[in-house]
């Protein structure tokens, strides 16, 4: 089971497999905790998005096409959103964020050495180093803050009808320098 | 291009209202340029998870996680239902990976939380294994439950007892807040009672702040349990409680 492929591990949860269930867990936990944590700076929050995306997988609630993208792709997507619901209605109850504390790249949070896509990191981390800092900045906004169209306009100062443009400049750019760091595209 | 295609980054974002959403979802399948589009931004941003850097999950995470899974109404399936009918089962339409605007936190994630703290407390206090032995905690099954009520003269207690199996040992596991401050030599007893006849299952003493928490094998008591109490007791395990109810609730 611990090396069956993700689809097919997803097709026997589907069919409540536990043990496959379990494998995909163990597989993505930390994939999925890290990125939540990394969306909302929160880990209790970052627990709770864990929690509601295997809960979903596990029940039926969320299912995945394999003719979509890759598994890994499909459950990051899940856990984006669930991450930036919870962003937006703390937001709502509390605060605006501290955006200006938050950068793309961040420093290395442990000293812990058993990565498992430190080396993936590396090579988008380099790409990202590569662009300039407002594409930095627009991406960060953008994907890791999940803000709001006219939110990215305001806060770049850009004219609304331009955010669109300048989102999709970076991330091509971004795409660009990832396939010439080393060609690591997901899956 | 039309007003509905400006709608594309923040249904990506999910901040349109769910009505907004939904029309945006219509207006995807009749303008190619939009889906293309959309799916150029899936495309664009699937590194980006990768830019995460790794931190330690909470070592409990998993436990929590499975105790809320074995909340779900599925999951008494998993011991019927045969595992090689898979392809039948695979759900054919996607639902969440469309972006919908959420609903607000529901109450069954707030008590498969609770729930997933006590299992978590039950498998630590129950294996001697490690959390990421993937056997023991499949095993973790949910027998009974009950909420335990406040007596008068405990008015803020809060109890949740549960009767879970892990392997071929039933434990009961009582974790109760808010209980009153107790004399020096007092604690608080835990009796399974089956119609008028009670049977010690667990004491404690709780923190200074009024929480407290118990497991009890359940292999020595036999019985038809209806009921689950909590006492003020001077000795732990008495035959039968000799002081007041705290807290009562049927299981």
């Amino acid at each position: 089971m611990k090396h069956t492929d993700d689809g097919t591990l997803y097709t026997l949860a589907a069919a409540k497999d536990r043990s496959a269930f379990e494998t995909l867990y163990d597989r993505y936990e930390k994939l999925i905790f890290s990125f939540a944590y990394r969306l909302t700076r929160d880990r209790e929050i970052a627990e709770e998005v864990v929690q509601d995306v295997f809960v979903k997988l596990w029940n039926g609630t969320t299912t995945y096409q394999e003719d979509k993208g890759s598994f890994s792709s499909w459950l990051l997507t899940v856990t984006r959103n669930k991450a930036i619901d919870e962003i937006r209605r703390l937001k709502r109850h509390d605060h605006e964020p501290m955006i200006e504390k938050d950068s793309l790249i961040e420093q290395p949070g442990s000293v812990e050495n058993t990565v498992e896509w430190g080396e993936q990191r590396d090579a988008i981390r380099s790409a990202v180093m590569e662009l300039k800092q407002d594409q930095q900045e627009i991406i960060e906004l953008f994907y890791f803050k999940g803000l709001s169209q006219q939110k990215i306009a305001d806060h770049c100062e850009l004219p609304l009808g331009t955010v669109k443009g300048r989102i999709r400049l970076a991330l091509k750019h971004l795409k660009g320098f990832i396939t010439q760091e080393g060609g690591y595209s997901n899956e | 291009m039309n007003e509905q295609c400006m709608h594309l980054l923040d249904y990506f974002n999910r901040s349109l209202t769910e009505e907004e959403s939904l029309a945006f979802e219509k207006h995807l399948e009749e303008c190619p340029s939009c889906s293309a589009e959309l799916e150029e931004l899936n495309l664009l941003t699937e590194d980006l998870p990768y830019l995460t850097e790794e931190i330690d999950v909470p070592s409990n995470l998993k436990a929590k996680v499975f105790a809320a899974i074995d909340e779900t109404p599925y999951s008494s399936e998993n011991e019927t239902k045969p595992n090689n009918h898979t392809i039948e089962a695979f759900p054919v339409r996607p639902k969440e990976t469309k972006p919908v605007k959420r609903r607000g936190v529901a109450v069954p994630v707030l008590a498969a939380a609770l729930v997933a703290s006590l299992a978590t407390n039950a498998y630590l206090a129950t294996t001697d294994e490690p959390p990421s032995t993937e056997v023991a905690e499949s095993n973790l099954q949910l027998i009974g439950k009950a909420l335990l009520d406040p007596q008068p003269g405990a008015d803020n207690a809060t109890a949740v007892a549960m009767m879970i199996k892990d392997n071929n040992e039933t434990v009961l596991l009582v974790d109760a807040s808010n209980l009153p401050k107790l004399k020096d030599n007092e604690l608080y007893q835990v009796w399974v009672i089956e119609q008028d006849t009670p049977q010690p299952a667990g004491s404690f003493t709780p923190s200074e702040d009024g929480n407290g928490s118990v497991t009890h094998s359940m292999d020595q008591l036999e019985g038809k349990w209806d009921t689950v109490a909590i006492t003020i007791e001077t000795e732990p395990n008495l035959p039968s409680p000799k002081g007041s109810i705290v807290l009562a609730g049927s299981i």
